[in-house]
């Protein structure tokens, strides 16, 4: 059972890895990351509980925004061609980048 | 809200008795006042002026009054209405009951909240005395025991060991009529047939006015005070021995409660405590000096009243707590309320037998300004962490994509 199930995952990943553009395989690893840390501040919150509840917000944003963000870099450096709108790869990135200074900026902010 | 009437007779009398916000005027009011001899020589230092009911003249001139004529009609030019205002603007009253009541004392009784009986009493207790008195007959007067009489005011050491010796009224008392001595049983109006209350009643007003409603004069004159009683028994053999009464000794007790020599507390000057703006959470330090008259040494002393409380309200008491004392200063340290607004803190103690104290204060509650709020909390680094973090990602990310785009780049040219 448990080996069908890696084997579906295995496959489906080499799939995706296959339709990706060459420039984004890396992206991958972050969107993990981010996941992760959206997990480790829910997990956190549990554990300590309500007290400093704006620090919890503020962690738990900045981490599913940067996971929501990575993952739009990501679509959209794949579609990049097959898309309405012809964005260059440069113009796609410094959207990303901006975007998120603006949300760690207002982030830290919320942490008080 | 004590009414201090600062009366230069006061620094001119010889020797001051009853409390300085008071003069010493005693208006008494009797038709007989050669049986009162004893009565009123207990109070020689007071300026008393004796009376016959028509005469009554210049009422609020005088601190305290004794009404001891319960079948006058008319009290001078002065009604009813009049007498309340007397109690309402604080001077101290006492009336007596009796044999017939006047309308106007049985009215004056029914506006000050006790309601008198219409007849004298009764009791089946039988009992002989060896006094002589036309009035009394045997069996028209009533014997409580020592026990039935209330140890009042808080300044009687003794409690009374004598019974106490009643003619006249009864009273049916409310509940905040203070009953000083308890009938014994079965004692009922004659006329009507009602089982009566009390035979003294005793009451203070919010001004701290005090009343007290006896029986009869007969309960104050030298003849009840001299005579002894005891319970008769149908065997001759059992008849207990003659026994002195509680009289004398107890409606003078009465009597220097009415004229507030005993049991008058007082705040001595003003609270003390930190008056500035407060901010949520802080601690407020609040201290009140009480002290009491002490009519022996003819002083203010300071006393320590144990269960004197503060209450820092709006609108509901958010905190009221029990006042710790040493040596007259009663303080209390306590966290402010988790509120901001503007708060009350006030001392209301009202205590059977002492003089109401009455005091409120303001103070302004501010919430936290933003400077004040906690920063760095040990707490949250774990999520300061997470932030920093995808502070860090982020920044990798982007160089790492410039970078692979770079190379794609130079790939497609060449």
């Amino acid at each position: 059972m448990l080996n069908d199930l890696k084997d579906i995952a295995r496959e489906y990943s080499e799939k995706q890895s296959m339709q990706d553009a060459p420039g984004t395989a890396h992206l991958n690893k972050y969107i993990f990351l981010f996941a992760f840390l959206a997990a480790f501040t829910i997990l956190c919150r549990v554990i300590i509980g309500d007290f400093p509840f704006n620090a919890f917000l503020g962690a738990l944003f900045c981490s599913v925004g940067c996971l929501t963000l990575t993952v739009s870099l990501k679509i959209q450096l794949n579609k990049s061609e097959s898309s309405e709108f012809k964005f260059k790869p440069s113009r796609i990135l410094a959207d990303f980048f901006i975007v998120s200074v603006l949300l760690i900026f207002i982030s830290i902010s919320f942490l008080g | 809200m004590h009414r201090f009437i600062l009366v230069t007779l006061a620094l001119l009398a010889v020797a001051v008795c009853s409390a300085p916000y008071l003069n010493q005027k005693v208006l008494c009011v009797t038709e007989d006042e050669f049986t009162l001899k004893e009565y009123l020589a207990e109070f020689d230092k007071y300026d008393i002026t004796v009376s016959l009911p028509e005469d009554v003249s210049d009422l609020y001139s005088y601190s305290h009054v004794l009404l001891l004529a319960n079948d006058a009609d008319s009290f001078g030019s002065y009604s009813v209405e009049d007498f309340v205002k007397f109690f309402d603007k604080g001077g101290n009253l006492m009336i007596a009951g009796g044999e017939e009541t006047s309308d106007f004392i049985f009215d004056l009784a029914n506006e000050l909240g006790v309601q008198m009986s219409t007849s004298i009493i009764s009791s089946p207790n039988y009992f002989a005395g060896n006094f002589d008195d036309d009035d009394m007959p045997e069996k028209t007067w009533v014997v409580a025991q020592p026990e039935d009489v209330f140890a009042f005011p808080v300044g009687l050491t003794d409690t009374v060991q004598l019974p106490f010796l009643h003619y006249g009224s009864g009273f049916f008392v409310e509940d905040n009529r203070i009953n000083l001595v308890i009938p014994p049983e079965g004692s009922i109006d004659v006329e009507e047939e009602d089982e009566v209350d009390s035979l003294m009643v005793a009451f203070q007003g919010r001004n701290s006015a005090r009343l007290v409603l006896i029986g009869s004069q007969k309960v104050l004159t030298d003849n009840i005070y001299n005579a002894e009683v005891r319970e008769t028994a149908t065997d001759m053999n059992k008849m207990r021995p003659w026994a002195g009464n509680s009289n004398k000794y107890y409606t003078v007790q009465i009597t220097k409660w009415l004229l507030h020599e005993v049991g008058v507390v007082q705040m001595n000057g003003k609270p003390v405590y930190d008056e500035r703006v407060y901010i949520v959470g802080e601690e407020m330090d609040y201290t009140v000096n009480m002290r009491t008259w002490n009519d022996a040494k003819n002083e203010w002393e300071p006393i320590c009243l144990s269960d004197m409380q503060l209450s820092i309200r709006m609108v509901d008491p958010f905190i009221r707590k029990t006042m710790t004392c040493k040596g007259g200063a009663h303080n209390l340290v306590t966290k402010l309320p988790d509120r901001y607004g503007v708060f009350t803190m006030e001392v209301d103690y009202e205590h059977v037998g002492l003089t109401n104290v009455r005091h409120t204060d303001e103070v302004v509650i501010r919430s936290l300004p933003h400077t004040h709020f906690m920063r760095f909390i040990k707490v949250a680094y774990p999520y300061y962490a997470v932030v920093i973090a995808c502070m860090i990602a982020v920044i990798c990310v982007f160089c790492l994509t410039l970078g692979h785009l770079q190379t794609e780049k130079k790939k497609k040219v060449e």
